[in-house]
């Protein structure tokens, strides 16, 4: 009994960071549309900014946030208001996706020459540090990471739902020209939203940084992930991304402690196929789905 | 015309895809008055009222707004000239509280503040949204979600309100209260720039119209004079 309710307390504490991890691409398909696969790489930036903040300025990653989160921000806005819009304006869509594709790309090689492809983890000071819960334990950092990430999603809940920035990209979402003609900057609020999404994604990487080793190449282990989320939980909405989240961590815990770590990639993409055919929508649905 | 144009339009053209949809529009609406834009579907109403409003980019020609040319403003920045468009289609936020949707408009620098006090007015107006307020708005009738999307265009107190087809879809008792209401806010010194396909309401509470035809203007004339036109009554009335 013990053993499986701390293979579950591994999964839940995982998976609120695969949530946290997820949201931002989530928001910005559920706003813009736009499948963003450059995601991994604001997670994999976000890490590598919270590891040179460690390392030059000795910045805890969690304390470090808010820095992480307004460079990614900026970053966001300023890649969705040139590339992003340049392509879905002069063509469509789909070509976002080929855009976001390319520059993940060039963004992986750039930071295998930049940081070296080397794997990375930010040692803490408390990283060897853990709690009892009775007789079930959790790292301190895992615990870290997880409230943070809790209390992220909360925030941005709060954020889209009960401020006028939130009502402005919720309408957007649902109805742009409506928004837009009710005074809404939709082009802004698009690059907002996408920095949104951003700031997120590089805040989970800080966290992630102090979990789980990287390196430039888990970008695309990161954008899975998202993906994954996303289908499972619905889109558009932390509580998705946190249901998704919470799910995944678990299946993936559960199958690696009880049929061997190799078949976590293959339950995965199971549950994912029988998600795609019972619920394609995902389990809370698209947050904005009524009116497209 | 009475009064001097407070809205002028010239030569306005305008493509979908290369297809043509409005060739050659020339309008203006005088500070006050209720102008009729009528046409038969496809005529290119709708496409014309998109680029005065700032939806739609005009291919070529000019839009004058009390002697600036505002043309291809985006149409936030439309609305902050006091130009309000009331879309075909409502075009409301469907999973948003009633309240929300008016708040979104609410947001915007020209309505911002005195937001509260406008809302009270507002909700004066429409009692029927005043008791839904916290209803989502994809759950309302099609008459209340009309209301809605007029409210929403008030909020920001438009000097001129633009309505695309009010009417459409509508049982002919609300019809009715949309014309009435459309006279109202006229009273309250609202100018008003009417898309109607409903030729007789129409021409009664407007004071001139225009007819569009296949992206260009067949006709225009006081609303009496088009009733009385023979070509509109034997096209659009069947006499
Ligand atoms: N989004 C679009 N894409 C392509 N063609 C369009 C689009 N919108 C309108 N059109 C075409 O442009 C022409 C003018 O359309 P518009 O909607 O302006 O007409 P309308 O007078 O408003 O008609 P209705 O009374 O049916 O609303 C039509 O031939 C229509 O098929
Ligand atoms: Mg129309």
């Amino acid at each position: 009994m013990i053993p499986l309710l701390q293979t579950l307390l591994d999964g839940l504490v995982l998976g609120g960071v695969y949530a946290f991890a997820a949201v931002g691409f989530s928001l910005i398909f559920g706003v813009l549309g736009v499948v963003n696969l450059t995601h991994g790489v604001f997670v994999v930036l976000g890490a590598y900014a919270a590891l040179l903040l460690h390392e030059v300025v000795g910045l805890d990653p969690i304390l470090g946030l808010p820095l992480v989160m307004a460079a990614l921000f900026a970053l966001g806005y300023l890649y969705q208001r040139t590339l992003i819009a340049a392509a879905v304006e002069r063509a469509s869509l789909v070509a976002s996706l080929l855009v976001t594709f390319g520059v993940a790309l060039m963004a992986r090689n750039l930071l295998q020459i930049v940081a070296s492809p080397d794997v990375r983890s930010i040692a803490t000071a408390y990283s060897f540090a853990g709690l009892s819960l009775g007789p079930l334990r959790i790292d301190l950092v895992r615990a870290a990471g997880l409230l943070t990430s809790l209390v992220l999603l909360f925030g941005l809940a709060l954020l889209l739902n009960r401020t006028a920035f939130g009502r402005a990209i919720r309408a957007t979402a649902q109805q742009p020209v409506g928004a837009a003609l009710s005074g809404v900057n939709v082009r802004h609020v698009h690059g907002l939203t996408f920095g949104l999404g951003g700031a997120f994604a590089g805040a989970s990487g800080a966290v992630i940084g102090m979990m789980l080793p990287f390196t430039p190449s888990s970008e695309a282990a990161w954008t899975l992930n998202a993906f994954v989320v996303v289908t499972l939980g619905g889109v558009g909405s932390p509580q998705g991304a946190l249901l998704g989240g919470l799910l995944l961590g678990v299946i993936a815990t559960l199958t690696a402690q009880y049929v061997g770590p190799a078949f976590q990639n293959a339950a995965m993409f199971l549950v994912l196929v029988l998600m795609l055919l019972l619920r394609p929508q995902g389990l809370l649905g698209h947050a904005f789905a009524a009116s497209r | 015309m009475s009064s001097p144009p407070i809205l002028r339009a010239e030569g306005l053209r305008y493509a979908y895809r290369g297809v043509p949809a409005v060739q050659e529009v020339s309008l203006s609406v005088g500070e006050g008055e209720i102008v009729a834009l009528l046409g038969a579907n496809g005529a290119g109403k709708s496409t014309t009222v998109n680029m005065l409003a700032g939806v739609l980019r005009p291919a070529a020609g000019r839009v004058l707004w009390r002697g600036e040319d505002i043309t291809g403003l985006p149409a936030h920045r439309v609305l902050e000239r006091g130009i309000a468009l009331v879309p075909e289609g409502r075009l409301i936020f469907p999973q948003m509280t009633v309240m929300e949707n008016l708040q979104v408009a609410g947001t915007a620098p020209r309505a911002a503040a005195d937001f509260s006090r406008r809302l009270d007015e507002i909700l004066a107006i429409f009692p029927r949204l005043a008791e839904r307020r916290a209803q989502p708005a994809g759950s309302l009738s099609g008459g209340e979600q009309q209301m809605l999307a007029i409210a929403r265009g008030l909020v920001a107190r438009p000097e001129l309100l633009i309505l695309d087809e009010p009417s459409l879809g509508l049982a002919p008792m609300l019809v009715r209260a949309v014309f009435d209401l459309v006279r109202d806010l006229n009273a309250r010194g609202i100018t008003v720039l009417l898309v109607e396909q409903n030729l007789h309401q129409t021409l009664r509470i407007a004071g001139r119209g225009y007819v569009l035809e296949k992206g260009r203007v067949a006709l225009s004339g006081t609303g009496a004079a088009l009733l009385d036109d023979p070509y509109v009554r034997q096209t659009y009335l069947g006499m």
